[in-house]
């Protein structure tokens, strides 16, 4: 025990010495630089002078370099610059091969899938079908089942080697989105990956992706990425530094100062901002709906737990005016659980009409003639301007008699209620999010009986989604998809608000610039001039 | 003996107010959240979380975790960041010289655009000039830090696009920070040396000093301004510890990579070891710094440790 206290005080105190040393010499340092650049009269950083791509967003990855730690965005606009999935979702939103060329189903529950050949990792180790089994086997093991990206492969039964590059996944229940799901399943480089553990391996990962960290945080603050010399797709720019600017105000104003070449999550009314002074600016789908839930489950004598009630929400809220209005047309009105372009997307459905007079009728019907009061949970921030979109709905409802309180709080607090399923309030804000499959089934799913602890569960749907589940035949899964989508709209589980997408924009200093399942492909942007290299510095 | 004595019962001072402010982080933190559902996700299962929380130690009883939590901060230990997964004291101490160094800047321009101004608002007080700069410093004080921040980034970084706004690698992001917290800090000390100073002026030395045939200037400078020191090094101390602790919004809109930066982006992912750490090494600064204080007042002037005894 002592020797235990002794060593972790020695490592504490050489921590702490080191800290002051540093701190000495980086005053000395400072002033040192400082005078010669006052002598000088200008004075650049260590990247400036080399190429350097600036990227703003909005954060870096959880767990940083360790790609099971999270699903999605944000982290998968870090992630996709580090590593490969076996597949990808393209620009287009179609799957398409990654580190995997071809793949096709044997029976209904195993896929066959030939890799590609002569990809390494940035440490030069080649990357090959064992590899692929050996990063499977961990996350279908104790350690990793229970990370994020291991839980969404619950259903994975075995994967086994064919041979050097062919590989076998059987599934326990039939997968059709399979492909989809591994575009998420980033591969590490499986030695780094034990002898440092995931979180050692976090600061320094080692993937087949176009770039390769070089630290988590230079002295811009940014995480500094370097062009992988062993990867299979050569980036046109060397250099990437992705600052991650939580704060709105700080992310706009170096964008807008061209101090960054690209940045993320702007809002509508900045788009013409930008525009004005050359900016590229790109509305990414994020593949989200904008949604306000309701608890029918754990508020059963709540009005909210009558159809028609939750229909009559539906009707009384301007959707239309809010697109226009609140978000300059950006974001289109929403019709049902999933965007254009979203499979299993039904182009026959229309948005709720605004039609205040059927929504009285609805409630008078159901009984609440002289209107009710809800309370609403809801988070500030998710989503561009959302705090008015929701107030114009408070306000919307507030004409046919529903008076809805909104209760601002924070995610931690959310998630809290939305994984325990102890809601206080009647109504939650939550988004139909088919990202990162582009899949409608997976909102589908927490949507229904079939989420734990559910808020929603109408158990005469749940044939019906397990059908869409695990249907292979393409057609007919997406018919079953499309007959849910009326399903839900008609049921009303939410009030469906508007399709949300994500504003990005780009420095004219760039040119080819593409988003691929919310991250933008940074590997194929190029310099417009070789003298605009240099952004405001 | 008696300054060994005070000594310790300083020191005895410092470790009740560590175990305080660490007891008080533990159990604040703790309401504000569960950090295991946020690292879970959304679609975590009930096993998942469990497992999470074994794996952290949060399925212990909270007495429980506090027993083991204050052990392994007597090592120093805080366990390891819940987002980056690096130890979390060491992970903080490296942002401390980022952070240093902008209080260091901070605190350069203060003094240097506070001493000469309060010196000459204190030398004539009654004139007008000196009046109007008077009033414009009060008014000045009001003004948040982070609100002479946003124009001065709007002004210099936005418009004119003279200066950059990020990080700390090239010297012309050192001036903005510097100069958005010295617009906080320089309007109080500016007064307290204008008052020391007005107050010196009216003593008797002073009117000794005038008879015997000295210069204004050498009234002003030799005789008047020393002793309007000692008021404002208290004043420089408490505001360098502040710096630590207080520029955070700075560290934000500047992205600045300090310790204010890392206590904004742990907050918001509940990062409780990493929260923990930052409140201790703030606590030792703090402390650490009013210590150096109190040093520069015993060499300033003998008589304050006297005052004490």
């Amino acid at each position: 025990m002592k020797v235990a206290v002794s060593n972790a005080l020695s490592i504490s105190a050489d921590a702490v010495l080191d800290a002051l040393r540093e701190a000495t010499r980086f005053s000395v340092q400072a002033v040192k630089l400082g005078a010669v650049c006052i002598l000088l009269g200008s004075c650049t950083s260590s990247t400036i002078g080399r190429d350097v791509l600036r990227v703003g967003i909005v954060s870096l990855p959880p767990a940083y370099g360790n790609p099971y730690a999270a699903m999605g965005a944000p982290a998968s606009v870090t992630w996709q610059q580090l590593f490969d999935g076996l597949t990808r979702i393209d620009e287009a939103g179609n799957i398409v091969g990654a580190l995997a060329t071809d793949w096709y189903l044997i029976d209904p529950h195993t896929w066959h899938f030939k890799l590609r050949r002569g990809v390494q990792f940035s440490n030069g180790s080649p990357f090959d079908a064992e590899i692929a089994k050996e990063v499977f086997d961990w996350l279908l093991g104790d350690a990793g089942r229970f990370t994020p990206v291991g839980n969404e492969l619950r259903d994975l039964a075995e994967v086994s080697v064919l041979d050097s590059h062919e590989l076998l996944i059987r599934t326990r229940l039939p997968d059709p989105i399979l492909p989809n799901r591994l575009a998420m399943v980033m591969m590490v480089e499986p030695n780094e990956w034990r002898n440092l553990g995931p979180k050692a391996f976090g600061q320094m990962p080692v993937g087949t992706g176009p770039y390769v960290l070089r630290t988590w945080r230079n002295k811009n603050g940014a995480a500094e990425l370097l062009a992988n010399g062993n990867g299979w797709r050569r980036p046109h720019v060397n250099v990437v530094e992705l600052y991650p600017l939580l704060d709105h105000a700080a992310r706009f104003q170096a964008a807008i100062s061209n101090q960054l070449h690209l940045a993320q999550s702007m809002k509508p009314e900045e788009m013409e901002i930008f525009r004005k002074r050359g900016f590229d600016v790109l509305v990414d789908p994020s593949k989200q709906i904008i949604g306000i839930a309701f608890d029918v489950v754990g508020h059963p004598e709540s009005p909210i737990s009558d159809r028609r009630v939750r229909q009559a929400i539906n009707y009384a809220v301007d959707r239309h005016s809010i697109s226009k209005i609140i978000t300059y047309g950006i974001h289109k009105p929403a019709s049902q659980g999933a965007a254009p372009g979203v499979f299993g997307y039904n182009p026959d459905l229309e948005p709720y009409p605004f039609d205040p007079a059927k929504a009285r009728e609805l409630l008078r019907e159901a009984g609440y003639a002289n209107g009710f009061s809800i309370k609403a949970t809801i988070v500030q921030g998710t989503y561009a301007n959302d705090t008015e979109i929701y107030q114009k709905v408070q306000e919307d409802l507030a004409d046919v008699g529903i008076e809805i309180t909104l209760v601002a709080t924070l995610f931690s607090d959310w998630i809290r209620q939305y994984v325990t399923g102890e809601w206080r309030t009647e109504a939650f804000s939550l988004g139909w999010n088919t990202a990162p499959y582009h899949d409608a089934i997976r909102p589908m799913d927490y949507f229904s009986c079939g989420k734990a602890r559910p808020f929603f569960c109408d158990q005469s749907m749940m044939a019906e989604i397990e059908n869409a589940a695990t249907e292979i035949r393409s057609t007919e899964r997406e018919q079953a998809l499309q007959k849910l989508q009326i399903r839900f709209h008609d049921e009303a589980p939410s009030l469906f608000l508007l399709e949300y997408g994500h504003i990005w924009v780009a420095s004219n200093k760039v040119s080819g610039f593409e988003m691929a399942n919310g991250a933008p492909q940074l590997y194929k942007l190029r310099y417009s001039q070789a003298t605009d290299r240099k952004v405001n510095r | 003996m008696a300054r060994i004595s005070s000594n310790l019962r300083l020191l005895g001072n410092f470790i009740v107010l560590l175990l305080g402010i660490t007891t008080l982080m533990f159990f604040a933190l703790r309401a504000t959240g569960d950090p295991i559902i946020v690292m879970a996700g959304e679609n975590a299962s009930a096993e998942m979380i469990d497992s999470l929380r074994q794996q952290y130690g949060f399925d212990q009883p909270l007495l429980l975790q506090y027993v083991y939590y204050l052990g392994n901060v007597l090592k120093l230990d805080f366990g390891a960041s819940l987002a980056s997964g690096q130890e979390a004291l060491p992970y903080v101490l490296q942002q401390l010289p980022a952070t240093f160094m902008l209080a260091l800047f901070g605190m350069t321009v203060t003094i240097t655009v506070s001493v000469p101004i309060g010196i000459w608002l204190g030398a004539r007080p009654d004139r007008t000039g000196p009046r109007i700069v008077s009033a414009a410093v009060i008014v000045a004080q009001g003004l948040p830090g982070f609100v002479t921040a946003l124009i001065l980034i709007q002004l210099f970084v936005v418009k004119l696009m003279w200066l950059p706004s990020l990080g700390y690698a090239d010297v012309r992001t050192w001036i903005l920070p510097s100069v958005s917290l010295a617009s906080f800090l320089a309007p109080k000390l500016i007064r307290v040396i204008a008052a020391n100073v007005s107050e010196s002026m009216r003593q008797e030395y002073i009117r000794t000093a005038r008879s015997i045939g000295m210069s204004e200037r050498g009234v002003l400078w030799r005789e008047a301004f020393p002793n309007a020191i000692l008021g404002t090094v208290a004043l420089i101390g408490a505001q360098f510890a502040f710096l630590f602790s207080g520029a955070v919004i700075i560290e934000v809109l500047f992205h600045w990579p300090g310790i204010g930066l890392l206590l904004f982006e742990s907050t918001q992912s509940l990062d409780f070891p990493v929260l923990q750490a930052i409140a201790f090494v703030i606590a030792v600064l703090v402390f650490v710094v009013n210590s150096l204080t109190n040093v520069a007042f015993h060499m300033i002037d003998p008589r304050v440790g006297k005052v004490i005894k």
